[in-house]
């Protein structure tokens, strides 16, 4: 009795929350200097991280001529929308967004259904090659794109089944053509389907830890009520993985989004926002080379920042909603699942 | 009459988890086909290719076999690849020293509990998202020179007063050089950490508070309990972050100026103007060999006195 009696004698302040007391304790000193040297150290790391984008919306509501103006360090004299109409005259943006929806986001949406159902079965249920299949995932996630690249181009250049649909061209006598791929959406769309698409292992592996991570009592209680394998999954635990699917949501569509690669690499035809990007610089020059848009190239700077900022405005607005999840949800997301 | 059902039991319990666990196929199979399909065909027809001169012909690829001649050419002949390797590999290991440290420092400050914690937490996730190939490089670009704009502006992420102050402290140039260098690039390194800070924080948040107080109550200090508690506690996500950041490391496409040239090179020399198909898939080949040696190394070195992530 004696020793609680010390205890909240030395307690600075009592503060009462619902029916949970906090006490606090009187502050060291050095407490104080260490919460001033954090926020030193993050507003400096912040200020790193968020300069780039300062610098983009700064630019690109800025009239070109300001650009090099020394008395106008962030806020622009004057705003203007005249970047952003130069770049949509370069880029077609309704037929780019679209492209990116097929080649970007359906696959990126359609892989995390796939791969948290693939994951389910890697995590609670014991058959043989289990193993084997979870390190063939780590392989696909360690074996760099440009490895396999080549021949899967052929192969979809050639969307041959192992030879069947060549088999039925010939018996068909060219009824049954063999598909090119290239070009298609179907090249994104088809592996996501089959949860082998961009970064799939990756997301196969995170799903795995929180599965791994969830109680065996509540497939039993389900089994108990008759649910079968499938009905536990759809019923049961999809429900519970709201958080951590809202994460590995946005992470796949954050990274298909911004995917160069397999774009540039396999459909060459359609621009999608990464590829359009890309070109974009090369397309600006052509027009200043026509006599269109600023005379100097190097002031074509804040036409370029409107770009980059219209090319991932629609991330950082998903981003904004969703954060709250992301960051707070981390907790019981078992996203590390130990 | 006993030993009838123990029998009876034993091959009842057993068969239950046979036929429960064959359950199990029915979620894989999806990934099975595609892995068959879409990984193992073309990852074993890209390991013949490099045995071959392969050309592309109007109706499908064509190989010539030419044996080790690849590999010989890159070996002896070609001399941009080897130091082209040699460079990933230097940028990868600094670039995972520094973003392991440095994630896990910000993750810690992250963790703990004061004002505006969600509002930077938000900042600092936001790299993942803006970290793309191409609009990351169009923004370092930026951010590294911005031309003519304001004089301080030219400085601000680089450290030339920096290297004055060392050199005359009396470092040496070569400490001195590598100071500045991890200094100038600190932009790509923060921007490049998101997916690590995100880990470690996770895994912080999973270490249960009455250690912590249990151990302040032993009268630990901070550093003690630094070390003693949370750092192994988060091991296994501490190597899982070593070989994330190596594999994105390695993965990564640097710009015609910087980065890692290597995956350009692979996709030029396949897609480019000489469009050499056996050459692009032996770069590509010797490349995966060397990020897999590595990640053996790191298996042996960090991985082994962790404890195992999954079940």
């Amino acid at each position: 009795m004696n020793k609680v009696k010390n205890y909240i004698e030395n307690v600075d302040k009592v503060r009462l929350k619902g029916d949970l007391i906090h006490y606090m304790r009187v502050k060291k000193p050095t407490q104080k200097l260490w919460a001033i040297c954090r926020q030193i150290l993050l507003i400096g790391i912040s200020f790193i991280i968020l300069y780039p984008i300062m610098f983009m919306i700064s630019n690109a509501f800025k009239p070109v001529e300001q650009y090099y103006d020394p008395s106008v360090i962030w806020i622009p004299k004057s705003l203007t929308l005249d970047n952003f109409h130069v770049v949509l005259m370069i880029i077609d943006f309704g037929e780019v967004l679209k492209n990116t929806f097929f080649i970007s986001l359906l696959p990126a949406l359609i892989q995390t259904c796939i791969c948290m159902y693939v994951a389910y079965g890697l995590a609670r249920f014991q058959f043989r090659g289990r193993k084997l299949i979870i390190a063939l995932v780590i392989l696909t996630i360690i074996v760099p794109q440009q490895t396999i690249s080549t021949s899967l181009y052929a192969s979809f250049r050639h969307m041959d089944l192992f030879g069947i649909l060549g088999w039925l061209s010939k018996v068909t006598g060219g009824v049954v053509k063999v598909p090119n791929l290239i070009g298609t959406a179907w090249v994104t769309i088809l592996p996501s389907l089959l949860a082998v698409g961009f970064k799939g292992g990756l997301y196969i592996f995170i799903y795995l830890q929180f599965f791994a991570g969830l109680p065996k009592e509540l497939q039993e209680a389900a089994s108990i009520d008759g649910c079968g394998p499938l009905n536990t999954f759809f019923r049961i635990i999809v429900p519970t993985t709201k958080n951590i699917t809202l994460t590995v949501v946005l992470l796949s569509i954050v990274w298909n989004w911004n995917d160069y690669y397999t774009p540039s690499m396999f459909i060459r035809t359609k621009d999608t926002i990464s590829t359009a990007m890309a070109g974009f610089k090369t397309q600006l020059e052509n027009l200043h080379n026509l006599g269109v848009g600023a005379e100097n190239i190097q002031t074509a700077n804040t036409q370029i920042q409107a770009a980059c900022l219209l090319s991932f405005i629609p991330l950082v607005i998903m981003y904004v909603i969703l954060q709250k999840y992301f960051t707070e949800g981390i907790e019981n997301s078992g996203l590390t699942g130990i | 009459m006993a030993v009838e059902t123990i029998v009876k039991k034993k091959r009842g319990r057993s068969s239950l988890i046979r036929k429960q666990g064959r359950a199990g196929y029915l979620f894989v199979f999806p990934w099975i086909i595609g892995f068959l399909f879409f990984f193992l065909k073309p990852f074993i027809q890209s390991f013949w290719f490099t045995f071959n001169d392969v050309t592309m012909q109007a109706d499908g690829l064509s190989p010539k076999f030419i044996g080790l001649e690849n590999y010989r050419y890159l070996f002896l002949e070609n001399t941009t690849y080897l130091p082209m390797l040699v460079d990933a590999i230097q940028a990868m290991l600094t670039q995972v020293v520094i973003i392991t440290m440095l994630s896990l420092f910000i993750a810690t400050l992250l963790n703990q509990k004061f004002r505006g914690r969600t509002f930077y937490r938000a900042v600092f996730f936001l790299p993942i998202i803006l970290t793309s190939g191409v609009v990351y490089t169009m923004m370092s670009s930026v951010v590294g020179n911005t031309g003519l704009s304001s004089t301080e502006n030219a400085y601000l992420f680089q450290s030339a007063g920096l290297r004055d102050i060392l050199l005359q402290g009396g470092l040496s140039v070569s400490i001195v050089s590598s100071i500045t260098g991890v200094v100038d690039s600190i932009f790509s390194l923060v921007a490049q950490s998101g997916v690590q800070i995100l880990l470690f924080l996770s895994g912080l948040q999973k270490i249960p508070a009455d250690s912590y107080e249990a151990a302040q109550i032993e009268g630990a200090s901070r550093w003690d309990i630094f070390w003693k508690i949370t750092i192994p506690r988060i091991s296994p996500i501490i190597f899982l972050n070593i070989v994330y950041t190596i594999i994105d490391s390695f993965t990564s496409y640097g710009s015609s100026t910087g980065g890692n040239q290597m995956m350009l090179a692979i996709q030029s020399m396949g897609f480019g103007k000489t469009m050499k198909f056996g050459l692009s898939a032996a770069m590509a080949w010797v490349y995966f060999i060397t990020i897999v040696i590595i990640l053996g190394f790191a298996y042996l070195l960090i991985g082994r006195r962790v404890s195992k992530i999954e079940s």
